[in-house]
């Protein structure tokens, strides 16, 4: 009884104080969601309801799969480039090797707090065809200069670096924070056992991280599906189609073809696709642990 | 106690829920104000324009004066550069909240009718003739519909014009700017040899290919009629004359005529390679000649000819026209009345009348205005070479001014696609077809 009162007392002006938090939710994210959904039942310039014309259109839409197709790849990139490597990178800081270990921190994370329009930009001038770093490099080993964002067949994957580049330190931080969270006597114990840096990485510290990977992988999953600055600056999803993603897709048939129903139309879409994955993720995740 | 207490915290939890939605509306209820409460007689004029470049400062310049005149009228500028313009004004046109006085080219103003956010000029350019009959011919028909004029131009030019090095194509073993398209794509050839990038083009954005190059080329192939047809729905897409005009750049782009990083810069890099001899052509609009005649070093300026496209074999088009036309019109928000529309419509006349034409023409621009007299000493060299060359050219339509938005980014990007080889001709009609199909 004097226990209930108790959480009585507290949750109520604990709500309280929430209002003007949840308030503030409603108006930038939920309102312009209810927005858009409005949108995307009506045809282009609000005037006839058309119920759920737009997303048969958008089922059928060939460039919009396409740009699916582009998301789930470089999101499959940023999975293995940004999470893996962040990992490794963590695991590294656990032995006693590492000299200069707060340089190497701030040199990683760095990156993570520059805006995205800034990295677009700085690798756009990296790629550059004719004065960018990266074809200067091929040129003193006497090779060919390569179109790094003007060819289709590998338009992707130059586009994916920056992404993955840019996030590593995210990453990074999370595991690190998370490895040191281990207890120090299991570590001693491993290695009092004779356990290599390899043996001991993926026996004791992987399976002990498990939650603090599940949290970086949805993360890592949940920001590579909207990406869109990045994409925006680089290439605007072009050369045609080629480094389309699906925030780029709506930003097109919203801004420059001004098809605001269908923009709205398939930004749903894409909430909905992007729920899907991430709810097959958290099962799957919570499932293995589980065992 | 508690219960003041309680009260208290309730008080202030509503007032900071309150002054969020308050910051939210912030914007409109201030716009309200002005409307109802200005002081007496004072109007405020909203306009929404891009001209805030060198290019621009004439407009700047006529707007000045025009406050000064009108010191009664408040006159607040919106301007941002070109391509945030378009996406800004697209945005402004979803939810309604246009400027009072806005430039607008053709498909925008498309866009806008069938919604009623833009007013006509039929009474007021029927009160004053003289500024009526001041205007070129044609140069009102992209902001015409169903016989309701909805814009008034504010220059008239060619988008296509090739700009080609004459020493360079000299060096190269070519006398003369070729006539046939034979000759064209021998030109191209043999200055590909000579280690020189035939024709530089940026295409970063989509819409310089599609408009300094393609709308002309088509039409060399489809003639106008065609066009026509296309937009009231009794030709498509498929037809073989468009497909051919497809297939005609695709060969350019697959024989090499242009750098092979086009779709990757903008127009500013690709007129630098022009600039550094690396070039031979560039293709651009009218506009490059006020660009060229400022930035270019000297040696290119006097080497740069002007030319188009040559005849295509078996195009139905006329060789002698270029993709042109007024482009950009200044247009009005129907919600504008009384003092406020007439002092709307002083300012759209005092910079589309003669004396503006005259300055623009003398600040080598292309005013859509027929201008009597000018000092034609004020025009640099290349102004000259370009009234000559328009002297008895006819414009053909711009492709990305006179259809709706949604099908002129289909075509262009699909442009892009093509030069890369990512899509064939065929396909890439059927796709523009199928998104023509989809509209009224």
């Amino acid at each position: 009884m004097s226990n209930s009162r108790l959480f009585k007392l507290r949750a109520g002006p604990a709500f309280r104080y929430l209002v003007p938090i949840f308030s503030m939710y409603a108006f930038t994210v939920l309102l312009p969601l209810l927005i858009s959904i409005y949108y995307s039942v009506f045809n282009e310039g609000g005037t006839k309801f058309i119920g759920l014309q737009n997303y048969i259109l958008l089922a059928k839409d060939n460039d919009f799969w396409f740009s699916v197709k582009n998301n789930i790849i470089l999101t499959i990139f940023s999975v293995l480039g940004q999470v893996g490597f962040a990992f490794l990178i963590a695991s590294f800081f656990m032995t006693k090797l590492l000299k200069l270990e707060g340089l190497h921190r701030i040199a990683i994370f760095l990156p993570v707090v520059l805006a995205p329009v800034v990295t677009g930009y700085l690798w756009s001038l990296i790629y550059n065809y004719r004065m960018g770093v990266l074809n200067w490099l091929l040129n003193l080993f006497n090779a060919d200069p390569v179109l790094w964002l003007d060819n289709p067949n590998y338009v992707l994957y130059s586009v994916s670096v920056p992404l993955i580049w840019q996030y590593i330190g995210l990453y990074f931080i999370i595991f690190l924070a998370g490895m040191q969270n281990i207890s120090k006597e299991v570590l001693e114990a491993s290695e009092i056992d004779g356990a290599t840096w390899f043996k001991k990485t993926a026996y004791v510290i992987f399976p002990l991280l498990k939650n603090v990977m599940s949290v970086a992988l949805i993360l890592c999953i949940t920001g590579t599906l909207k990406v869109f600055d990045h994409i925006y600056v680089m290439t605007g999803g072009g050369p045609g189609r080629s480094s389309m993603v699906m925030a780029q897709y709506a930003y097109n048939n919203a801004f420059t073809m001004s098809r605001l129903s269908y923009g709205s139309t398939i930004s749903i879409g894409m909430l909905i696709l992007c729920a899907i994955i991430v709810l097959i993720m958290s099962r799957w995740i919570g499932g293995e642990s589980e065992k | 106690m508690l219960m003041r207490h309680r009260k208290m915290q309730m008080l202030l939890i509503i007032l900071l829920i309150v002054s969020i939605a308050l910051i939210g509306c912030g914007k409109n209820s201030s716009a309200g104000n002005d409307d109802g409460k200005a002081p007496s007689d004072k109007i405020t004029l909203t306009i929404g324009h891009f001209d805030i470049d060198d290019n621009g400062a004439i407009f700047r310049d006529a707007l000045e004066k025009f406050r000064k005149e009108n010191p009664e009228i408040n006159l607040v500028e919106e301007a941002v550069p070109h391509d945030p313009y378009r996406v800004k004004m697209t945005t402004l046109g979803a939810s309604g909240e246009l400027p009072d006085l806005f430039v607008a080219n053709g498909s925008m103003l498309l866009d806008y009718i069938p919604k009623g956010y833009v007013g006509t000029f039929n009474e007021a350019l029927d009160q004053d003739a003289e500024w009526k009959n001041g205007f070129l011919p044609n140069s009102f028909d992209e902001f015409t519909t169903d016989g309701k004029i909805y814009g008034v131009p504010t220059a008239m030019f060619s988008v296509h014009v090739i700009y080609y090095n004459k020493e360079l194509f000299k060096q190269a073993g070519i006398a003369s700017f070729p006539q046939t398209w034979e000759e064209f794509t021998d030109a191209i050839l043999k200055l590909k040899d000579n280690g020189l990038t035939p024709i530089a083009m940026g295409n970063k954005s989509n819409v310089p290919v599609g408009s300094v190059l393609f709308g002309t080329l088509a039409d060399r192939y489809t003639g106008t009629a065609w066009f026509k047809a296309v937009k009231e729905g009794t030709a498509k897409f498929t037809d073989p004359e468009f497909v051919d005009s497809l297939k005609a750049l695709q060969k350019l782009a697959e024989m090499g005529a242009f750098n092979p990083d086009i779709n990757s810069i903008d127009g500013d890099m690709a007129r630098t390679l022009y600039f550094n001899k690396q070039a031979a052509m560039i293709v651009d609009g009218a506009w490059a000649v006020t660009n060229i005649s400022r930035d270019a070093p000297e040696d290119i300026q006097k080497a740069t000819g002007l030319a188009i496209l040559p005849a295509v074999p078996g195009g139905k088009g006329d060789p002698m026209s270029v993709a042109g036309g007024s482009g950009w019109s200044l247009a009005f928000n129907s919600e504008l009345t009384g003092a406020k529309k007439d002092a709307a419509i002083a300012l759209i006349k005092s910079v589309s009348g003669q004396e503006y034409g005259r300055t623009k023409i003398e600040n080598n621009g292309q005013p859509p205005v027929k201008v009597e007299e000018y000092d034609q000493s004020k025009l640099s060299p290349l102004s000259v070479d370009y009234f000559e060359l328009m002297n008895d050219k006819k414009f053909s339509p711009i492709y990305d001014i006179q259809l709706s938005p949604a099908l002129v980014e289909v075509i262009y990007k699909g442009l892009q696609d093509l030069l890369i080889g990512g899509v064939t001709p065929e396909e890439l009609s059927k796709k523009i077809q199928s998104v023509r199909d989809t509209m009224k």
